[in-house]
């Protein structure tokens, strides 16, 4: 393995273990969203173009929002200072992390953009499930904002 | 390599059918129209499946030489199972998923096409873009009823332990395309790869959050009962059994130097045992049928785990197969009976079982349902939950001491079960009742008697039933090892 896959991979598990551990939701999701990010990095080292652009947009995105929506709906306390400060840090050090990553990655895949290009042009199911599934979030969110979210 | 297009139109019916059900709910005045159009598109699914069961199997490629899509016993199966679980809770419990937005109906069809996503699938990427589908549409289907904090709650711990579930679940496939074998499962191979234990946990972790297998199923009492009706018949009978489906089909191209049919039949034990009790410790209806769910994942598991164990022990393959299948059928029998049920009562997701007491006689559809539907769930013969347990039982026979345990184990865990399914069919039964009661609607009576019919005939006339999993075991089954 790449010194690149091995950082990205490091850090999807640091980033899933936060998510999980984390007692606040705030600091899940940027966890979450960190692991996601680095995910695709290491998902685009190993030669799956096509499935960290998924990845990032999806997962890291999407889900985050939908997380997102989800939490607030459960009306969470503010967090103190010193947590809020906390989670911060980690949202940046995952961000720092799996921008770090991504630059590796880059420049161990940058000649392979042709490459890219005909991977989208082959996968057409894989395209077109990519294309609804954004979709899907994207109705996840219309409903979960939708009437009757106030008085939850 | 297979030349009919007729492979590629249950997926493409189905996603085409999330975006003209949306836009029909979302803008037109009368829902009829997407009801018809979800409906639809499930039947054009179910009925390629079955024309595609009677064909030749293989891959078809829409462009060029790559796979667009596997034509298999599995996918198939999958493509028939799904749809059909797909209509009868749409059909049964529609109004469950009518809301202002207009998204409840398109987010169901969604769960349905990753069902039949993951099954079809040629690799494992695109696999989990169809387990990501239906994960994404339950996000939102679990906190439907956005009005209720309990709903908000249970969809709250969901969210975050399948989002988690799904990147693990993807980190074990990435750490899978590093390997000599690649993602595919048209022509699968499993090179020996220093990845392959931590892919294999990942795997295992990250499918069997979805899965909920023990320890990590704390998700599926609150969620099941908060879901509305039709959601919860998509997560028990679909989604739930389905992710394991898929953590079998991944597991199977991973390195071969990984002990996992220990592992999995170890998960399949505790998810039996803690299943279990936990059941027992509920209070509500919907609980225990949702907390009743947890062994039946542990019995595919124990299949699946033996049929690694063997390195290629077909008969527990087909046995974990077919429960799936059963599964399917029982718990979506038994979950729209509970909504007619509760439904013709005006009662809430917290009725327990004096709420449902003396109801056998004043809806004798629904309650005869799920009366069956719960002894088929114990494994009662020769309803269709006996028959997947014993093929699991015989295909550990070859196993020595570790095939000894995995049959006392489904065997102690099925007559355990008894203990809190006979006291839902007493309590149907027991008691006269004279409230006033609704009438469940045609269209739900047409949904249990789909589902008390077919829980009863598979379980006299299992050959269809066994013929079908045995050609889709092949699928979740391991592979010979590549030197």
């Amino acid at each position: 393995m790449t010194l690149a896959l091995t950082v990205a991979l490091a850090a999807v598990l640091v980033g899933a273990i936060a998510a999980i551990a984390w007692p606040r939701p705030l600091g899940s999701i940027l966890s979450l969203a960190g692991a996601s990010v680095a995910l695709a990095v290491a998902i685009f080292v190993a030669g799956y173009p096509i499935a960290a652009v998924f990845e990032a947009v999806v997962a890291a995105g999407l889900i985050s929002l939908l997380f997102l929506f989800v939490v607030d709906l459960t009306d969470t306390a503010t967090l103190p200072r010193g947590r809020r400060a906390a989670i911060a840090v980690l949202g940046v050090a995952s961000a720092a992390v799996g921008i770090g990553a991504l630059s590796m990655g880059i420049e161990v895949e940058t000649a392979s953009a042709t490459t890219a290009a005909s991977l989208w042009a082959a996968h057409p199911l894989d395209l077109l499930l990519v294309a609804v599934l954004v979709l899907v979030g994207v109705l996840g969110v219309v409903r979960l904002s939708g009437p009757g979210g106030e008085t939850a | 390599m297979i030349a009919t297009p007729i492979a590629v139109v249950p997926i493409v019916a189905l996603l085409a059918g999330i975006v003209v059900t949306y836009l029909l709910d979302a803008y037109s005045a009368d829902r009829r129209a997407g009801a018809a159009t979800a409906g639809l598109s499930l039947a054009i699914a179910l009925v390629a499946s079955v024309a595609l069961a009677t064909g030749e199997g293989g891959a078809y490629s829409a462009f060029g030489d790559r796979p667009t899509v596997l034509v298999s016993g599995l996918g198939t199966l999958l493509g028939v199972v799904g749809p059909a679980v797909g209509l009868i809770a749409l059909v049964g419990v529609r109004d469950a998923l009518d809301d202002p937005t207009g998204a409840g109906r398109a987010l169901a069809l969604a769960v349905v096409a990753g069902v039949v996503t993951i099954g079809y699938a040629p690799d494992a990427f695109t696999l989990y873009l169809g387990f990501e589908m239906l994960a994404v549409a339950t996000y939102a289907l679990v906190p439907y009823a956005i009005d209720r904090s309990a709903a908000v709650v249970a969809g709250r711990q969901y969210v975050v332990l399948n989002a988690v579930g799904s990147a693990i679940a993807i980190f074990g496939i990435a750490l899978l395309a590093t390997t000599e074998g690649g993602l595919s499962f048209v022509d699968p191979t499993r090179a020996v790869a220093s990845v392959g234990p931590l892919a294999a946990v990942s795997l295992v972790v990250g499918f069997g959050v979805k899965g909920a297998v023990v320890p990590l199923h704390a998700w599926v009492p609150d969620a099941y009962a908060e879901a509305p009706h039709a959601a919860t018949v998509l997560l028990a009978a679909l989604a739930t059994p389905v992710a394991i489906v898929a953590m079998a089909r991944c597991l199977r191209i991973v390195p071969a130097d990984v002990p996992v049919g220990a592992l999995l039949i170890a998960a399949g034990i505790g998810s039996m045992l803690v299943g279990n009790l936990l059941a027992y410790g509920q209070s509500t209806v919907r609980r225990v049928l949702a907390c009743s769910s947890i062994p039946h994942v542990g019995y595919v598991l124990v299949g699946i785990g033996a049929a690694f164990v063997a390195s290629g022990g077909s008969v527990a393959a087909r046995g974990a197969l077919f429960h799936v299948v059963a599964n399917a059928i029982m718990k979506a029998g038994a979950f729209v009976a509970v909504a007619a049920l509760l439904g013709a009562i005006g009662a809430g997701a917290d009725a327990t079982l004096d709420d449902i007491a003396g109801l056998g006689r004043r809806l004798p559809l629904a309650a005869g349902t799920l009366a069956v539907a719960v002894l088929a769930l114990a494994g009662v013969p020769p309803l269709v939950g006996f028959w997947g347990k014993l093929l699991i039982v015989i295909g550990s026979a070859n196993l020595g001491a570790l095939g000894a345990v995995v049959a006392i184990a489904v065997v102690a865990s099925s007559f355990l079960s008894l203990g809190y399914y006979l006291p839902i069919v007493r309590a149907l039964y027991a008691s006269p009742d004279d409230r006033e009661v609704g009438t469940p609607s045609r269209a739900i009576a047409a949904s249990l008697a789909v589902a008390l019919v077919a829980i009863v005939v598979v379980g006299i006339a299992p050959m269809v039933g066994l013929d079908a999993a045995s050609a889709g075991a092949d699928a979740i089954a391991p592979l010979g090892v590549m030197p």
